[in-house]
């Protein structure tokens, strides 16, 4: 038996930080070792239900001793410097989505983690979707022929808090529910986006950041992909989003609802229905192999170099909107 | 009685047939048909007067209305003949393909003093005239985003013109009229528009445009065509706003579910939608009749029509450039 890799889980202010602690209590070989969070009173909460150490200050000498990698979680824009401090430190990343809000960023998060030596993964849970798997693989075994078009939708509710600042998320839907369309297509067709147009609005909930996007994205292939990233579902609405994909072939059209795998549940109350999933825990598979990528020294599904590239398109799609024109995606 | 002259023995021109033999005080007079054994065959079918010559059935029936069911690059001729002769109107969409004809065949009808009724069925679709009630009803609030699909095989009957563009005017003119005129009728008018179109033809005919709208109220829609869609015909509509969400998808509302062992249907023409519990074409041909006998406006006006193409002309004008395009508003 070997020893566990021990991760850190840094800043509790993205709303997946929960199923990624879950997550690594459940993986064979990893074990949460401490949190810290500048939120010093959401921190300790957290530490407390995980039972794990909070860690006050990272700058501190030893603060760093306890852990092999770390989980970032913390808000988009502050990604970056905590990536930079883990790297330096020869810790191995894990981090949510998107992986920065600047190219630069994302440049220098990649750069640190090749100069360190270390693994850095972005968060792309659908990459170990079961669904997502079964389309991949009636892809790769030429089940609808040559890839032509996608028509996708990833729906959601609004989010809390911090997902509204412009400056703390970098973006609205756009920055938030771009980059997993993005990440899947660019697997599914060993491809890459050069292209996107998009139309921006904020009439959804009248907030600081868009809501509401409609996007369309072209691949050097010439497969054009439309995108409805919206937080666009009422509050009544059943689930808190969905990711849907029409992929029309040469041979034939497969769609995936990845998480159509649901019940529907009426409450005898006078409230809304809600649609219970049962498909499996794809967070779990993420952290399995983000902790064997580690164990390994070996790429995870989803490297840093993917999360720079989802998180291009989404930046070419705000330039897009301001400029009324399609924008080549850079870098 | 209104006396109507079919023009056309398509896929329309047999669907408005058989939709005005259940329309009380209308009565299908003549057909035409370039092909005569068509018209021929049809007339007889209907109790009409077969011509393969427009202006000759313009001559010989004394018509109330033209019916104009022929490919679309025959429409501003027809309207405009039907008008120098006092006829209404009723033309299939896309209106026609420039703005400049449309505009004519506007200028000829107002000319004459006839109704120019253009078939824009999907405003009589009653689960896409529930969206609209709901909306004005104002269930969502504000509308922001609207999200409309219609796909289908690609139409390819023995007489196909519709994948001729100088015929049909390609997939935004002939298909996503559709939608475009919808959008336009329930979120007010484009400014501007983005579209690409996905077309091949071996091993398969398929054809996917697409079409992102700003409307002028700030107000999106994307909206998707496809001709090839190896799966039944599909309509889906989703309408977002401040306040709610309205959806509607024609795969998950069947009201009837008939499993049956009977050979495949031959594909027709052209696809179309279920018809066998509404006939939208039937209540879409039943309002042209009362707007002609004087009982209702219509809901479809040909200002309307133009708009829709000049909106489907710019997507198209879009897709071919890869530039957004700025949609110029058209006088009728």
């Amino acid at each position: 038996m070997t020893a566990p890799i021990r991760c850190a889980i840094l800043s509790s202010a993205h709303v997946h930080t929960a199923a990624y602690a879950d997550a690594l209590r459940q993986v064979p070989n990893a074990a949460l070792a401490a949190i810290w969070d500048d939120n010093a009173d959401r921190g300790r909460a957290f530490a407390d239900h995980y039972n794990v150490p909070f860690l006050a200050d990272l700058r501190a000498p030893a603060a760093w001793d306890e852990f092999d990698a770390v989980v970032i979680t913390s808000e988009n824009s502050r990604h970056a410097a905590l990536c930079l401090e883990a790297c330096r430190a020869g810790k191995h990343v894990l981090c949510e989505k998107p992986l920065a809000t600047t190219n630069e960023d994302a440049a220098a998060m990649v750069a640190a983690a090749d100069t360190a030596g270390v693994v850095l993964a972005t968060a792309f849970p659908m990459r170990h979707s079961l669904p997502a798997i079964a389309v991949k693989r009636t892809i790769s075994d030429g089940g609808i022929g040559e890839v032509l078009a996608v028509r996708s939708t990833n729906h959601g509710k609004m989010p809390p808090g911090w997902f509204r600042d412009p400056a703390l998320a970098g973006g609205g839907a756009v920055m938030d529910h771009t980059v997993h369309v993005v990440d899947l297509l660019r697997w599914y067709l060993e491809d890459e986006p050069v292209e996107v147009y998009a139309e921006i609005s904020n009439g959804f909930h009248h907030i600081a950041v868009d809501d509401a996007a409609f996007l369309t994205i072209t691949f050097r292939s010439g497969v054009v992909v439309t995108l409805d990233p919206s937080w666009s579902r009422p509050a009544s609405f059943p689930m808190w989003g969905d990711l849907t994909l029409e992929i029309a072939g040469t041979k034939g059209t497969v769609g995936l609802d990845a998480f159509g795998q649901k019940v529907v549940r009426y409450p005898a109350e006078n409230a809304p229905s809600e649609w219970l999933g049962y498909g499996a825990d794809a967070d779990l598979a993420l952290i399995t192999d983000f902790v064997a990528a580690v164990r390994e020294r070996r790429a995870p599904a989803a490297t840093g170099r993917d999360g720079a590239r989802a998180l291009a398109v989404a930046l070419a799609a705000y330039a897009s909107a301001k400029s009324g024109q399609p924008e080549v995606i850079v870098p | 009685m209104i006396r109507v002259g079919l023009a056309g023995t398509g896929s329309m021109g047999l669907t408005h047939a058989q939709a005005y033999a259940t329309i009380p005080g209308v009565v299908v007079a003549a057909v035409l048909d370039i092909d005569r054994d068509r018209a021929v065959q049809l007339a007889a079918t209907v109790g009409a007067h077969p011509y393969s010559d427009l202006d000759a059935m313009l001559e010989a029936e004394k018509l109330d209305v033209v019916d104009c069911c022929l490919p679309t690059a025959q429409h501003r001729i027809t309207v405009e003949r039907a008008a120098q002769y006092g006829c209404h109107v009723i033309c299939e969409k896309p209106l026609t393909l420039t703005v400049a004809d449309g505009q004519a065949m506007i200028a000829a009808t107002r000319a004459a003093g006839t109704q120019l009724l253009v078939g824009q069925v999907v405003r009589f679709f009653p689960e896409f005239q529930r969206i609209a009630s709901a909306l004005r009803e104002g269930r969502i609030g504000t509308p922001v985003s609207l999200t409309m699909l219609r796909q289908g095989s690609s139409p390819g009957g023995s007489r196909s013109w519709y994948l001729d563009e100088t015929q049909s005017g390609g997939i935004f003119l002939d298909m996503m009229i559709h939608d475009f005129d919808w959008a336009l009728h329930h979120l007010g008018p484009a400014e501007r528009v983005y579209a690409r179109l996905v077309q091949r033809f071996e091993p398969r005919a398929f054809t996917q445009g697409m079409a992102t709208i700003r409307h002028t109220s700030g107000a999106l829609s994307q909206i998707t065509g496809t001709w090839g869609h190896p799966g039944p015909f599909t309509t889906m509509v989703e309408l977002a706003g401040d306040g709610g969400l309205l959806q509607h998808n024609s795969s998950e509302s069947t009201p009837i579910i008939l499993y049956a062992e009977t050979a495949p249907r031959e594909p027709g023409d052209v696809p179309l939608p279920d018809l066998s519990v509404t006939n939208p074409y039937r209540v879409e041909l039943a309002h042209f009749v009362d707007v002609l006998a004087g009982r209702a406006e219509s809901l479809v006006r040909p200002e309307e029509a133009l708009a829709a193409l000049s909106l489907a002309l710019s997507a198209r004008a879009s897709a071919a450039t890869n530039q957004a395009q700025v949609v110029e508003v058209v006088a009728a």
